[in-house]
């Protein structure tokens, strides 16, 4: 039974026409492992099918197997679509595109003009979104620095804010959600300073974010320029805002669209932001407090 | 015959733009989070949808609930609490209602935090025996043990929604009424 199903499967397996070709699918199922996973279902089925492929690594490029990545990602994704982060939403549209590459007679300029477009239209809406929701203007981010658990301790270091203040900050809100009662509110206690650094990052990101979408949408295939660009977000941004999943799925798509020239810094990059999981918020916390 | 090509070509991108497209319409007309739903409006507003319940018992007494999840997905799963706060549809917060009206509610005691507005502060002293407790759907395996815990069951429930935002110039989180609905038994 085993053997049959591996011939069967063999039969579907493909020669890899370039080392570029080989990197982009050996680096996507890196990231599978890593960040593919919404649950249980994908936990199980696709985290160790794409283990498997890297470890049997001719494997690794087979038609059937990344057709069964792509129906799994669909059907565990789609049962939670409202709860999913946008990346997650991504990389799907990305094993699709693996998918049906395999699946055809399309040679790799298909996938690498079809990563440097995604990153331009998740960069534009990203932008757009932004814009309409009222992002030019002052807030969006003091608010996420006060009440978000993720940014709190930068406060607590930037003002020096007590912990504590930023942590009943959190409780206020959430007993706030529980009261039916309309007009209710909570004061949270901040300075002016906080408020025009943030203002003025949350101006830099929005502009950097409209610059990248704009090199991504409308440059040339082989221009240097959008790579930076790329890395420069990527690096800048995800050690504050840790949404690793997002990075790496941006940084993969880089990988898939650059030159040989600029491969390696994408490579270098991906590893470095690997470096995000690090609790740097926590150990500074710690250091200052313990000591 | 060409855009037909390019269609073949970028047909995953267009999919994005389209469910892109729709995400936007139903963020921006309808209650989905601009976070969700593939329109890639992560960090892009500190807006939030809250829905709050009250629920009436059989004597006409009305209790707070604070609507949370079970680790073992009774009586509500966490995934479908996260999915309604996130797009609070009205079939699915029917659904919710429903979730909450057959199970039972246990109280617990609750602090108001002294850095919520007067005129709420004051409207919770004035009903006192209304915020005295918040009761969380909960899971019991019979009725003894509930009533042990004395834990309750109502006949119907409101549900609110308000929509949260934070306001830079006076650095607070203010929510305000968007629509309720009733489910009875």
């Amino acid at each position: 039974m085993v053997y049959s199903l591996l011939t069967i499967l063999e039969k579907h397996n493909k020669n890899y026409q370039s080392f570029s070709e080989e990197l982009i699918f050996k680096f996507s199922l890196v990231l599978l492992v890593l960040d593919g996973s919404t649950g249980w279902g994908l936990d199980i089925f696709m985290r160790i099918t794409c283990a498997l492929m890297l470890a049997f690594s001719h494997y690794s490029n087979n038609k059937i197997l990344w057709l069964i990545i792509s129906l799994l990602l669909l059907f565990f994704n789609s049962l939670q679509f409202y709860i999913l982060d946008n990346h997650k939403i991504l990389f799907v549209y990305w094993v699709l595109l693996i998918t049906s590459y395999l699946w055809t007679d399309k040679d790799l300029k298909y996938l690498r003009s079809n990563a440097k477009i995604l990153i331009g239209l998740v960069m534009f809406f990203a932008v757009f979104q932004k814009i309409i929701n009222g992002f030019g203007s002052p807030g969006f981010l003091h608010g996420r620095f006060l009440f978000d658990s993720r940014f709190m301790l930068v406060t607590h270091f930037i003002i020096d804010t007590p912990y504590e203040v930023l942590a009943n900050n959190r409780n206020s809100i959430s007993i706030l959600n529980l009261l039916p009662i309309n007009n209710s509110f909570v004061k949270l206690s901040s300075t002016t300073f906080m408020g025009y650094i943030l203002y003025s990052f949350q101006l830099f990101g929005l502009v950097f974010e409209g610059l990248v979408a704009s090199l991504f949408l409308f440059s040339k295939n082989n221009s240097i320029a959008k790579d930076i660009a790329l890395l420069i977000f990527c690096i800048g941004t995800y050690f504050i805002f840790p949404v690793i999943g997002f990075s790496s799925i941006l940084l993969i798509l880089g990988i898939a669209q650059s030159s040989i020239k600029m491969r390696k810094f994408y490579i270098i990059t991906f590893v470095i932001i690997q470096f995000i999981k690090v609790p740097w918020q926590e150990i500074i916390f710690y250091f200052q407090n313990s000591l | 015959m060409k855009i037909l090509k390019n269609l073949d070509n970028y047909l995953i991108c267009y999919v994005l733009i389209v469910i892109a497209f729709i995400q936007l319409y139903n963020s921006q007309f309808d209650s989905l989070t601009p976070w969700k739903g593939g329109g890639f409006g992560m960090f892009s507003t500190n807006k939030n949808t809250n829905i709050t319940a009250t629920g009436y018992k059989k004597d006409g007494d009305s209790i707070l609930i604070n609507i949370v999840s079970s680790k073992f997905s009774i009586p509500i799963s966490k995934n479908f609490l996260i999915s309604t706060k996130n797009f609070p549809k009205k079939e699915k917060l029917k659904k919710l209602g429903k979730q909450i009206i057959n199970s039972y509610l246990k109280p617990n005691h609750v602090e108001f935090p002294s850095n919520i507005d007067e005129n709420t502060l004051n409207h919770i002293n004035n009903n006192n025996k209304f915020y005295e407790f918040v009761y969380e759907p909960t899971y019991y395996e019979n009725d003894a043990t509930a009533l042990a815990e004395e834990a309750i069951k109502i006949e119907r429930i409101k549900l609110r929604l308000f929509q949260t935002d934070f306001f830079e110039n006076d650095l607070t989180v203010k929510k305000s009424f968007i629509g309720e609905i009733e489910i009875s038994n």
